[in-house]
């Protein structure tokens, strides 16, 4: 595949991952269209890519932390519950819908450095070694933020699932 | 060889081991390590499982917005054309900003003198090159508008490029390597006007011909690779030229029979 077509292919992977961070479909979008503007940049004059996705998992990290963290941060304090209920799908299946919702909620407890590592190796399933050189850390870093994001978000759902389970039919 | 019933005394299993064991990233034999480990302790097989059931139901619940349909905004081949015009109108909007550009060149250029002739030329061609890479990706892919005059019209596309470039050009004839001229159009950059010739070869692989007069004298050939655009650039007699392919294969024959062509009396 071309690099271009390579760049296509990981469109959407990178809309999840920026929604996942932002919690808001425009804002998502636009961070999405800044680093693609910024790749499409830097194409020219990059001499080889290595493997396309990391690096524009990188250019969007790098956009993240540079100007997009504040945006959410300010969304935040406006009100975080009126948007995560807007853009979560309730599908067909209530009950996996709100153990859904729950986790995705669980995943804000998080500190930021959890939820990218976690998010990329689970959701995006880059290597460890991808995330480390994306995030700019260490790997034995990674691995540690690893173990604490899925042993916190373990605790917190342990803490909000059990009610739902005793529900009656 | 590994005996399955038999194992070797396991090397302790490290935690790193655990997250490679639930996100699938352990060879055969450490895997089988892992879980002769987990059966021996229920408490941290009871841990896994919760972060493999918690991984499962993330990309579920994530898994809505990849499906999504890409938005027309971040499609790559709009965002090539915005960024073309961006830098038109970049140069249309704040001319001094590209005069005074122009003077920081010329400035660097009079102090360096001579030694600076060489890296500036390379620019030049790269730039060139660039230019030459976005107006192929955005025209030849484009089968509605990329021609302004067919090749019905060939005298009249020569003597209009010939106005808009100042300069006396043939469009050459690339029959015996297998393309046909479709037409022409003349676009705007950021140096100033440029030609574009485009060519098919009757089963759907375009090439294009860039044209664009050029402050340096001469410059060699230099491969040019843009995403999916591919080919070589060069300067002869103040006129640059580049011919590009989104096809993978060498475009370096038809470069220099291209060459050739537009500079017979050589």
């Amino acid at each position: 595949m071309t690099v271009m077509g390579e760049i296509e292919a990981t469109i959407p992977a990178l809309r999840r991952y920026a929604w996942s961070l932002l919690r808001n479909g425009a804002d998502a979008d636009d961070l999405v269209q800044d680093c693609l503007v910024r790749a499409l940049d830097r194409l020219t004059t990059t001499q080889a890519i290595a493997a396309v996705k990391p690096w524009l998992f990188t250019i969007m990290h790098n956009l993240f932390i540079s100007r997009w963290r504040t945006a959410r941060r300010r969304r935040e304090v406006v009100s975080s519950e009126a948007v995560e209920a807007a853009e979560i799908p309730v599908g067909p299946g209530q009950d996996s819908a709100l153990v859904m919702r729950d986790l995705l909620a669980g995943l804000d407890h998080l500190s930021e450095d959890q939820r990218q590592v976690l998010l990329l190796v689970t959701v995006e399933g880059l290597e460890y070694r991808e995330v480390a050189a994306i995030l700019d850390v260490p790997m034995g870093t990674v691995m540690s933020r690893l173990s604490r994001a899925r042993d916190n978000l373990r605790m917190h759902m342990d803490g909000r699932q059990r009610p739902p389970l005793r529900r009656v039919k | 060889m590994i005996e399955p019933d038999r194992p070797v005394p396991d090397r302790p299993v490290q935690e790193d081991e655990l997250h490679a064991y639930v996100d699938d990233r352990l060879d055969p034999a450490r895997r089988a390590a892992v879980e002769r480990h987990l059966r021996a302790n229920p408490a941290l097989q009871q841990r896994i499982d919760g972060w493999q059931a918690q991984s499962e139901t993330l990309r579920d619940a994530l898994a809505f917005k990849a499906r999504e349909p890409v938005p027309a905004s971040l499609h790559l081949g709009r965002l090539l054309e915005q960024r073309i015009a961006g830098r038109r109108r970049w140069a249309l909007d704040r001319p001094w900003r590209v005069a005074a550009a122009m003077l920081l060149m010329l400035g660097v250029g009079a102090a360096g003198g001579w030694t600076l002739r060489g890296p500036q030329r390379m620019g030049e061609v790269t730039r060139l090159g660039m230019e030459a890479a976005a107006a192929h990706t955005v025209f030849a892919a484009d089968p509605a508008h990329p021609i302004e005059i067919g090749p019905e019209n060939r005298p009249e596309l020569v003597a209009w490029i010939d106005r808009q470039l100042h300069r006396q050009l043939n469009v050459p004839d690339l029959s015996t390597q297998g393309y046909r001229l479709v037409g022409g159009r003349v676009l705007s950059t950021m140096i100033g006007p440029a030609a574009m010739l485009l060519y098919d070869d009757g089963r759907g692989v375009r090439i294009t011909i860039f044209l664009q007069p050029m402050r340096s004298d001469v410059a060699p050939m230099q491969p040019v690779r843009a995403g999916a655009a591919n080919g070589y650039a060069w300067i002869d007699a103040h006129m640059g030229y580049s011919v590009i392919s989104d096809q993978d294969g060498s475009m370096h024959g038809l470069a220099d029979h291209v060459r050739q062509a537009m500079t017979p009396e050589r």
